[in-house]
């Protein structure tokens, strides 16, 4: 059951019995500041992850049992992950700055692309959005896909086939050279 | 557009609009488990399109697996198909975290059948999709546990005893101790079915009192029969039966890890070499295999099968051994292993009328079935050297 509690002044989020707004209010100070105290994270970004862990936390929160320790592990581990990342970023040279991304100069081509591609998979069946989906996001093969579907490989052929021209019937979603 | 978490009111928001779609989707999901097959061709209502109906979903589909695996399986599918509608909602953690949650389960389920390379392919992509996202790294972990598991299944010991060790940092690190349990007992479970049952045994009798505190029934009932195994084969019997009885008991809402501990009674019993004992466990295993047919695990029925192929022979049942081989061997013919199938069939079918050599032969052929569906590549069948 989840309600959020209407109180005088405010609401209250409870979900499965745990009432997220005390846990919040509990831990996280404390996760902020592991991550600003001791791995020297600026304040905004140590809010950031410690929110991310929250989040997470919230999706599985009735399978944790010591939830202060999963969540300062879980921000501590997100402090490390974020340093190694920002240790790897170089300053750019002041005369780069004016530059554009070069993985962003495609990026008027690709978009229609990928906003298609996404358009595709709302706009299909359950069906052909498991075939697609493991077909060209999680990079079955036909013989995969066959496999994981107890079918054969004919059969996940002619599917992927026939959910490709759901889509682009469905979509409006054009072949190449069209 | 997902919604910005780094503020307090953006994260409750996210939270409290999960927190209602999975109210919502309750009934939904209640009335999808009753169906024979869920809607697969017809339009996705908007209302199924939510991270709390996915979420939903994923929970009860794993929640059959014990009294139905293939409509697990079916289900798990369609709430994966359904991942790809969370792209633009909440968080994209939201999204990832439910697509690792969906494969692991689905992996799981495969294991469950006895599939183990669609359940490592399963298991691996949700490692991969989950690599980057930093928020999600108890997710990851728990999917590297279950990848341990498979690998161990797989015979690929080294591997499985790396990830497991890698699990292992990680839980301690978030301080998870009922996970550090399941740990111990992986460890167990990869000494014993490496045939290192002294140190099962010295590793499980340190855990399974620790076990009995957690609330994973699961978890303490393959503690106890990962120990009876071990104690079985460094001859206490009496104390292996024990835990054997511990498990059985732990297993009583559970009827394919029911099934699961009475085979490896019937095992024990085989081994005492005792023609009484023989009749017995044939009884029990002709049970077992029909149902693990019905719940559609087919690897494991074959398996059983051959159990039971093995005992009539050294019952001189011989004909019925024969049609029994013959049944087994084309259930297990699934892809990848035809080869296999012909091969074995045409070998046993030779040797079980009348060899001496028979009950040999037949369990180098369940060796052989073990290592077969362990990898995707099967290596050609070689009958055993001496026949």
């Amino acid at each position: 059951m989840s309600v959020l509690e209407a109180g005088n002044t405010t609401s209250r989020l409870v979900d499965r019995g745990i009432d997220f707004d005390a846990v919040y209010d509990e831990h996280i100070s404390l996760m902020i500041g592991v991550a600003v105290d001791r791995f020297h994270i600026a304040e905004a970004d140590a809010q950031a992850l410690a929110h991310e862990i929250f989040l997470a936390y919230f999706l599985k929160a009735e399978e944790i049992r010591d939830v202060r320790a999963w969540l300062l592990g879980g921000i501590c581990n997100a402090s490390r992950d974020f340093i190694k990342k920002r240790k790897r970023d170089v300053s750019l040279a002041p005369e780069m700055l004016n530059r554009s991304d070069p993985r962003q100069t495609r990026a008027a081509e690709t978009l229609p692309d990928q906003i298609a591609a996404r358009e595709a998979f709302a706009c299909v069946t359950p069906r052909c959005q498991l075939a697609l989906r493991l077909r060209y996001l999680e990079g079955y093969s036909i013989a995969e896909i066959a496999t994981e579907l107890k079918t054969t490989p004919k059969y996940a052929q002619n599917l992927v086939s026939r959910c490709l021209q759901m889509a682009r019937d469905r979509c409006g979603i054009k072949r190449e050279g069209d | 557009m997902s919604t910005d978490i780094s503020t307090r009111e953006g994260l409750f928001k996210v939270m409290a609009q999960i927190a209602a779609e999975r109210e919502a989707a309750k009934p939904i999901v209640a009335e999808l488990l009753q169906r024979d097959e869920p809607p697969w061709d017809d339009d996705i209502p908007q209302e199924w399109k939510t991270a709390g109906f996915v979420d939903e979903l994923t929970k009860a589909a794993a929640g059959i697996l014990e009294k139905d695996p293939a409509k697990t399986l079916s289900l798990l599918h369609f709430a994966f198909g359904l991942c790809s509608n969370l792209h633009d909602r909440n968080s994209s953690i939201v999204a990832m975290h439910l697509n690792a949650v969906c494969l692991k389960h689905t992996a799981y389920t495969h294991q469950f059948q006895g599939s183990l390379n669609e359940a490592a392919r399963a298991i691996k992509v949700a490692i991969r999709n989950v690599d980057d996202v930093r928020a999600l790294d108890h997710e990851q972990t728990n999917a590297n546990f279950v990848l341990a598991g498979v690998l161990m299944r797989q015979r690929r010991f080294d591997e499985a005893v790396a990830v497991l060790r890698r699990c292992e940092e990680r839980y301690t690190e978030f301080g998870d101790r009922s996970r550090l349990v399941r740990c111990q007992i992986l460890w167990g479970a990869i000494a014993n079915t490496s045939g290192d049952y002294q140190s099962a045994i010295e590793r499980l009798s340190a855990v399974v009192t620790e076990a009995s505190q957690i609330e994973d029934v699961h978890t303490r009932m393959t503690a106890h029969e990962n120990l009876a195994i071990a104690l079985h084969h460094t001859g206490r019997q009496a104390d292996a039966i024990a835990e054997l009885d511990r498990a059985r008991g732990l297993a009583a809402s559970m009827p394919s890890e029911l099934d699961r501990v009475d085979w490896v009674r019937a095992g024990f019993m085989i081994d005492t070499g005792d023609r009484e004992q023989f009749v017995d466990a044939l009884d029990e295993l002709r049970r077992i295999r029909a149902a693990f047919l019905e719940r559609q695990m087919i690897d494991d029925a074959g398996l059983v099968g051959l159990d039971m192929v093995d005992l009539l022979v050294a019952l001189e049942r011989r004909e019925e051994a024969r049609d029994l081989t013959e049944d087994v061997i084309a259930e297990l013919a699934h892809p990848g292993l035809e080869t296999f199938a012909s091969r074995a069939l045409a070998y046993l079918r030779e040797l079980i009328p009348a060899s001496p050599k028979a009950r040999a032969a037949i369990r180098h052929v369940k060796s052989y079935v073990l290592r077969a569906r362990s990898t995707l590549s099967v290596e050609a069948f070689s009958p055993l050297d001496d026949n």
